[in-house]
């Protein structure tokens, strides 16, 4: 029944393995070890390979793993327990060779015998317990009566309520708002009386409504007015509205002499990673002594661990549990919740690194809290690297060698800085000598495209083309109000390709996740133009939404791509505005890479040009961990 | 009895820490030993690491810690040489972290290549092959670096010498870009990277570099099922008595 289930170190080697069928199965135990255990996601016991189901148990004294691997159709309830005496059984027998590190797989062949008598003897189990027939579940055992208790309601006897009810049924059921059918709220059948009662009911209702109306006739004939609507301009109060008189039309030139010339050339190169977070003349000092410090707490323990190493041998090391280690666990997530981390992502979080240091063994110098914030920092760290590096400059040169742009698509809710953030990331294209179109492709909101023009001619005004009359370093390409967002950005890319333009940058509309029919329209998109990339906007101040927002907009690109062609794309990158305004509380970067697995590509930290960053991940996680 | 107290108590506490520096400095006179392997994922690290230390065959899965074992070998004057072999995990994510821990002792680096998905992995691999030669302790000591281009046995191996020329290429492109010579994704205060090309133009060679770079061709798993299988590991067994001192 099994397909497979290993026993595995976690530098790799596979000790003991029994296979059931003949593929190989290492790439889905691969998969299972990428995504789950080395991004953090141990606290969940079950992982979908595409046909497969992946249970593994992780053994943190031993370093060791054990992963069984079934077919998802069938469901076996003995996985568990089968994992649980596995490790046992394994542990017991093979600890010395485990102690001395051999891992050379002949010491474990013997094995087998012991394993398919487990298995077998759970098998049998199981099938005793199908064949025994099922006893019905009374009202005590079931969830709603759990809930029940949960939510304070006294926890009656199902029959006594009935029989009370039966008594006073006159009151309640008239309170009671008539319900679909002849049954009351809690399953009583109504009478026929009352049943008329609450028909009468029905009927004066609305008799009352009408006697309030006004009488119509008799009155004079009043001329009709024009309706006023609120929200819409008539043309006098337009006229008063109107206040382009005043501001003389400004031209390039004088526009010229007002910019801030100091923005150019500031940002050439790669991006400045993010700053640490405290003033930085202290903070010098701070870390001076810091160093100093660590140094001689180096040179010291370094030295000590040789001479108290062999009493080490001597002491017996503690042994960490999950009951030991929940209060620190509970002071931990709040902590993290405080540095505005989503709530779940916090709980899942906190359950990968129980599970991680589940069972392994401490010196007794060492306090738990110090070995848990270790672990912690450890995964923070590893949520926060990326996983492959995404280098926007060196795609675009590449693109430029094949002969198409680059294209880069800005998606994510309303108002979180998606055009502010596209300006910023034009900006630092140019000064990287290439050739920009932005796509105005958010044809709804109002000013959108005026907002776009404006960059556009600041940005090509700090950034004129290389000789008079040449070609122009950046364009906007745009169609107005009203029109499809998936045309405009075809001809948008159309154009870039005819004209040379190393990088366009697709601007679309602000849309609320739960936005059926507009999360459809950024799918097809997305689908008809293919962007070689696609960010994610969302500012720092977000909390729990955060996942919501990320997880949604996922679903909506992979629900309606086209199955038949390719893997559907999803978010590729993460882009985190308004950085400048939260403190420390940076626990939304953490949110939003742990929920896509991608990484954040920019930081937006203020409203100029030249505020956009990288991620500094020991920054991130030291303010995080403070 | 009261002066002698004082001066018991301070004859041991100078015995206590000199015994205490003698053994730091014996250990410290022992670094200087460590070979590491490292590579992209799936390179086949882990089971060269096994074939090396215990001479057999192993199923392999990622990685998600480092395997460190001592290695004995015969240096060139016919001494027995003990050295410390660690395989790092080809993770992105692990990689850097963990190659930090074992610089200090760095005696010689194997970078263990694909050679079968090799043309998807190029830009990558350049990437980790700059990440190691600028590394400054590799660069001021000269650490002499071993490409082994693994997976040989398999039918669409590239060969060595393509994937030496096709390197080289990769590095000279990346380095053609100046803005893109710098990783700055996590930079910290003591990371100060080495410049392995005077100016951007020039054409990157392998053999332009002081540590010494020797490319060879293996097979980790060799020819046969998985219990009856020989690696072609010699060249490297060679490598490691050359450059064990």
């Amino acid at each position: 029944m099994l397909d497979l289930f290993t026993i595995f170190t976690k530098g790799g080697i596979v000790l003991w393995y029994f296979q059931g069928t003949a593929l190989s199965l290492t790439p889905a135990v691969n998969a299972l070890v990428k995504t789950v255990l080395l991004q953090e996601r141990g606290g969940m016991n079950v992982f979908n390979h595409e046909s497969l189901k992946l249970q593994f148990k992780l053994d943190n004294e031993f370093e060791l793993v054990f992963v069984v691997v079934y077919q998802n159709i069938l469901q076996l309830s003995y996985v568990d327990k089968l994992l649980d005496q596995v490790q046992l059984q394994f542990r017991d027998r093979y600890k010395n060779k485990l102690l001395t590190h051999s891992y050379s797989p002949s010491n474990y062949s013997n094995f087998g015998q012991s394993f398919t008598t487990l298995l077998n003897s759970l098998e049998e189990e199981q099938k005793l317990h199908s064949q025994q027939p099922k006893v019905m579940k009374k009202w005590q055992d079931s969830r709603k009566n759990e809930k029940l208790i949960q939510n304070g309601d006294v926890p009656k006897d199902k029959n006594t309520s009935n029989i009370k009810d039966e008594d006073s049924q006159e009151p309640p059921s008239l309170e009671d708002k008539p319900s679909v059918g002849n049954t009351g709220v809690m399953g009583n059948p109504l009478s026929s009386a009352k049943i008329k009662k609450i028909a009468m009911k029905k009927k004066t209702g609305p008799k009352k409504s009408v006697k309030t109306a006004p009488p119509t006739n008799g009155s004079v004939k009043r001329k009709k007015e024009d309706r006023t609507w609120v929200g819409v301009v008539n043309k006098d109060e337009a006229k008063s509205l109107n206040y382009s008189r005043d501001i003389v039309p400004m031209t390039t030139g004088e526009q010229e002499e007002k910019m801030d010339k100091s923005l150019k050339g500031s940002m050439i190169g790669e991006l400045q990673p993010l700053q640490q977070y405290s003033s930085e003349e202290e903070e010098e000092e701070e870390e001076e002594e810091k160093d100093r410090e660590e140094e001689e707490e180096a040179h010291v323990t370094k030295s000590s661990g040789g001479v108290f190493s062999f009493f080490k041998s001597l002491t017996a090391g503690r042994v960490i549990t999950r009951e030991s280690m929940s209060p620190v666990m509970e002071k931990m997530k709040e902590h993290l919740i405080t540095k505005n981390v989503a709530a779940e992502i916090s709980d899942k979080l906190c359950e990968s690194v129980v599970t991680k240091l589940n069972g392994k063994t401490i010196g007794t110098f060492r306090g738990i809290q110090s070995v848990i914030r270790g672990s912690m920092e450890e995964s923070l760290v590893q949520i926060l690297s990326p996983k492959h590096r995404i280098d926007i400059l060196h795609k675009a040169k590449q693109a430029e060698v094949e002969g198409r742009p680059y294209v880069v698509t800005f998606c994510g809710v309303n108002g979180v800085g998606k055009s502010t953030n596209l300006a910023k990331v034009c900006f630092w294209l140019l000064e990287n000598d290439l050739r920009v179109l932005i796509a105005g492709c958010d044809t709804f909101r109002s000013g959108a495209v005026e907002q776009l023009k404006t960059h556009t001619c600041r940005l090509s005004a700090l950034h004129p083309p290389d000789r008079e009359g040449g070609p122009p370093r950046v364009m906007l390409f745009e169609q107005g109000y009203g029109k499809d967002a998936a045309g405009i950005c075809m001809g948008a890319i159309n154009y870039a390709r005819q004209q040379r333009f190393n990088v366009v940058l697709v601007d679309t509309a602000g849309r609320m996740q739960d936005n059926e029919p507009l999360m459809k329209s950024l799918a097809k998109l997305i689908l008809v133009n293919t962007p070689d990339i696609v960010l994610f906007v969302g500012e720092a101040l977000v909390g729990n939404e955060a996942v919501d927002q990320l997880v949604k907009f996922n679903r909506a690109l992979i629900d309606h791509a086209d199955t038949g062609k390719q893997d559907p794309r999803s978010i590729d990158g993460i882009v985190l505005t308004k950085f400048d305004t939260i403190d420390d509380k940076v626990g939304a970067a953490i949110s939003m890479t742990y929920t896509t697995g991608q990484p954040i590509v920019f930081i937006g930290t203020g409203q100029t040009y030249k505020d956009l960053r990288t991620l500094n991940v020991q920054a991130v996680v030291s303010a995080l961990l403070k | 009895m009261d002066p002698i107290i004082p001066i018991v108590v301070a004859v041991v506490a100078v015995v206590i820490t000199s015994i205490v520096l003698l053994w730091v400095c014996l250990r410290r006179g022992s670094k200087g030993r460590t070979i590491c392997l490292v590579g992209l994922s799936n390179s086949g690290k882990t089971l060269l690491y096994m074939r090396l230390i215990h001479n057999n065959f192993v199923r392999t899965q990622t990685s998600m810690k480092e395997n460190k074992a001592t290695l004995k070998t015969t240096n060139k004057s016919g001494s027995e040489v003990v050295l410390e072999v660690v395989d790092i995990p080809g993770n992105e994510r692990l990689r850097n972290r963990t190659w930090r821990q074992y610089i200090d002792a760095l005696l010689g680096v194997i970078i263990v290549i694909d050679s079968v998905n090799f043309p998807q992995e190029t830009r990558d691999l350049a990437h980790l092959v700059i990440e190691v030669l600028s590394e400054p302790t590799v660069h001021t000591r000269r650490i002499p670096i071993l490409f082994a281009c693994n997976k040989q046995d398999l039918a669409l191996a590239i060969s060595c010498d393509d994937i030496h020329t096709t390197l080289e290429n990769e590095i000279t492109q990346i380095f053609s870009n100046p803005s893109v010579q710098l990783d700055s994704l996590d930079q910290t205060k003591e990371l100060k990277r080495v410049k392995l090309v005077s100016s951007p133009d020039e054409k990157f060679f392998f053999s332009s570099l002081a540590n010494p770079v020797e490319y060879i061709s293996c097979s980790a798993r060799g020819k046969g099922d998985e219990n009856n299988c020989t690696p072609e590991i010699n060249k490297i067994s060679k490598w490691l008595n050359a450059v064990s001192l």
